[in-house]
């Protein structure tokens, strides 16, 4: 048991993407670990409950239940209410938070975190990207550029194993992949008179997956079910079960405690320094203090930041971080659910085979290459083309024979794209620990104040028309524009709120990712970022994981830390 | 099997709340209980008028109807687990008005009518909700769909291409009088 053993080398708080990158770091490196889950432990392939039923066996055919709506009302606000992976999403009565304004945080607590449900899409940022702060006069700069992250991205991408294209593009660098997956015959033509239309300066290209289609590290493959969320017992995609747990368990160096919410970090204000975690078993709630040279935080975004809020509070009444004024502030999530559809009157005769697990990607072109917009930084898109099933009969007018013989064959073909754009680093979108609200544990919740403002606003406007216009340009027809409902949170890519940045006064971690205020501290999951880019940000947290934890036991190493 | 998933799904919810936690109720619930239309608490002549109504939409022809797939079941327990008694009693007046017109209109009980007398009655209903997106029957349709479309009968009489396992993607693979729709996921 844990509880035989309470000093390691090091405690990884956190078993999602980041913190899983950080417990195979550390352990292939030789280092002793206890890695920290809050909830529930889930078992590769095992613990993949609904993974292999068949649609019929599910009473509700995936849809959620009054008593689930009634239950988890932030939850049901998006897709993570539903039949197919109820236990994968936080439950909202157990872990309530506070919205000042309205903020959809859709969580997952049980090991694994989100690397189980995530939706895969792998892009490194570019050379700009570490630059844009500095560039604007906005926020702060990053104190780190594309070339320090490089290597490490080159690391993680073959480890991970990503599926994508070679193009050679400034704005989206290649990464490392094992393959690619195959654009559908109207995705193709749509790419190829898009790259036309605007002259090369729009591309679309296969999205960049964590999938793989060859067997990796001890994993069969993607078998084109398209039931990534689920779970995949052929270790299809990235996850922390499937890739980085096996390498870090394999070292025998690593300790998994699931039911572990870390409470805050304990603090020797002398030595300037975190001695370790104090944690409430969620089972039994007893408390356990572990103790480590080094810690690394991976909790999630907003919940690394929240376990900062909770330390060393004697001595910051802010928490541990908060000396910079910046700890909580500068909240970030990718705003989406805006772009265009149109329907395609050609390849009547084209079908797919296979469920593919991702879609097509148009990397950003807006304030890029000479274009110069109202508003800063740009959007990606991401979209599919596909052909309509049944669903399409819904609304159709027909009953009886024919009807069934006509929705039983392919409907026609549509293509649709979202746009996923950058939000920009707000010191007024923050985060704060509510003062009275109280979770399941008895312990603090957060409260939420953010909005999307100005910046954000005059994008969508391009990103909505821009869409319609690669649509048209392409020959689809009866093109519509089409904006819905979006709150912060909803891309569930949260970042900021414990940045990055080059000294202690304008932000809460170094170059290195750790606390100014506690260097053996290291913050590597969202809550770390200085800025947002566009494109999807986990392949990023791999990477700097990676690197700091090089860097961690290289100063340990020194005796630094 | 459970006989009674409601009574089942509030036994696993009232135990977890008893133990302080629901993390692990779904999965429980969801180990057990495979979609068996027996779980609908309906009687015989709701079952009737649902099957009916389903089978009008989705007949039986050389393939398995949405009867044979118990959709009237399926559609009763989604009215029960699945809307709010607002929509409840908007559905349910519905089915009532089916069962009392159409009782009215072809001379007899709607569910021992012909399917082209059952169809041309309820033309007008799919008509009406093509044009209403909150008419009553564009949900019931919709749940005779949806029930049907994934429903095993419909898979193992190759209505829809199901592929539970592909290992494979095409993106331009070449059409015929005989492809059916690839099964999306639900």
């Amino acid at each position: 048991m844990a509880e035989d053993k309470m000093h390691y080398d090091a405690i990884v708080v956190g078993s999602g993407i980041s913190g899983g990158w950080a417990a195979k770091e550390l352990t292939e490196k030789g280092l002793k670990v206890l890695m920290l889950e809050r909830g529930q432990n889930v078992e590769h392939i095992k613990d993949y409950t609904n993974t292999n039923k068949d649609p019929w066996e599910f009473p509700h055919r995936g849809k959620a239940t009054t008593a689930q709506k009634d239950r988890n009302p932030v939850l049901r606000r998006d897709y993570p209410l539903n039949e197919l992976n109820p236990d994968w999403w936080v439950d909202d009565q157990d872990c309530p938070y506070t919205e000042k304004k309205r903020f959809d945080w859709y969580r997952g607590y049980h090991v694994g975190g989100r690397s189980l449900m995530w939706g895969r899409q792998s892009y490194r940022w570019n050379r700009e990207d570490f630059l844009a702060n500095e560039k604007d006069g906005i926020a702060t700069p990053w104190p780190i550029g594309y070339d320090d992250l490089e290597p490490w991205y080159t690391h993680v991408e073959k480890f991970a194993g990503l599926s994508g294209s070679h193009e050679d593009l400034d704005v989206l660098p290649d990464s490392v992949y094992l393959h690619a997956m195959d654009l559908n015959c109207v995705e193709q033509t749509a790419a190829d008179r898009i790259r036309k239309a605007f002259d090369e300066k729009r591309r679309l290209i296969i999205g960049r997956t964590s999938n793989i289609a060859v067997p990796h590290h001890g994993r069969t493959g993607c078998q084109y079910r398209n039931k990534c969320w689920l779970g995949c017992p052929y270790g299809g995609y990235f996850s922390t079960q499937a890739s980085t747990l096996p390498a870090a368990m394999a070292t025998g160096n690593l300790t998994l405690r699931p039911h572990s919410i870390v409470k805050e970090l304990m603090y020797d204000k002398d030595g300037k320094k975190a001695k370790g975690v104090v944690l409430l078993d969620a089972e039994t709630n007893m408390t356990y203090e572990y103790t480590a040279p080094i810690v690394f935080l991976n909790a999630s975004a907003l919940n690394s930041t929240w376990i900062l809020m909770n330390s060393a509070t004697d001595v910051w009444e802010g928490g541990l971080g908060s000396s910079s004024g910046e700890l909580g502030h500068n909240l970030m999530d990718h705003h989406f659910r805006v772009g265009a559809s149109g329907t395609w009157e050609g390849d009547q005769d084209k079908y797919y085979f296979g469920g593919r697990p991702t879609g097509f990607y148009i990397p950003r072109f807006r304030n890029w290459d000479g274009d110069k917009r109202d508003y800063l930084r740009g959007f990606g898109y991401q979209g599919s083309a596909s052909r309509g099933d049944w669903r399409r009969g819904v609304r159709e007018l027909g009953i009886g024979a024919d009807f069934k013989e006509n929705i039983s064959k392919p409907g026609p073909w549509t293509m649709g794209m979202t746009g996923f754009g950058e939000v920009l680093p707000y010191h007024d979108n923050k985060i704060e620990l509510d003062p009275d609200k109280k979770d399941k544990w008895g312990l603090p919740v957060l409260s939420f104040d953010a909005q999307l403002r100005e910046n954000e606003a005059k994008m969508r406007v391009d990103m909505k028309q821009d869409a319609v216009d690669m649509l048209e340009a392409s020959g689809f027809t009866n093109v519509s524009g089409w904006e819905s409902d979006y709150a912060l949170g909803m891309g569930i890519h949260e970042m900021g709120t414990a940045r990055m940045g080059t000294a202690p006064e304008n932000s809460v971690l170094n170059k290195w990712n750790q606390v100014w205020d506690a260097p053996n501290v290291f913050i590597t999951d969202g809550a770390a970022m200085t800025s947002s880019s566009c494109v999807n940000p986990s392949l990023t947290y791999m990477a700097m994981t990676a690197r700091a934890a090089d860097y961690a036991v290289n100063e340990l190493k020194k005796g630094n830390l | 099997m459970e006989k009674n998933t409601l009574t089942r799904r509030q036994m696993v919810q009232r135990m977890a709340l008893a133990i302080g936690g629901t993390l692990v109720a779904p999965t429980v619930l969801l180990e057990s209980c495979s979609f068996d239309p027996d779980t609908s608490t309906a009687g015989p002549e709701r079952l009737a008028i649902l099957d009916a109504i389903a089978e009008t939409i989705i007949p039986r022809t050389a393939t398995a109807g949405a009867r044979d797939a118990r959709i009237g079941a399926f559609i009763d327990v989604m009215i029960r687990d699945c809307y709010y008694p607002d929509m409840q009693e908007k559905l349910n007046a519905g089915i009532q008005e089916i069962a009392v017109e159409g009782k009215r209109s072809l001379g007899g009980a709607f569910e021992e009518a012909t399917q082209m007398d059952r169809e041309a009655f309820l033309g007008v209903y799919d008509a009406a909700a093509a044009d209403d997106g909150s008419h009553f029957f564009r949900t019931l349709k919709e749940l005779t769909m949806l029930g049907y479309f994934t429903s095993e009968e419909a898979a193992a009489d190759g209505v829809v291409h199901y592929e539970p396992v592909p290992t494979r993607y095409d993106g331009c693979a070449p059409v015929d009088a005989h492809t059916k729709v690839f099964y999306s996921n639900i």
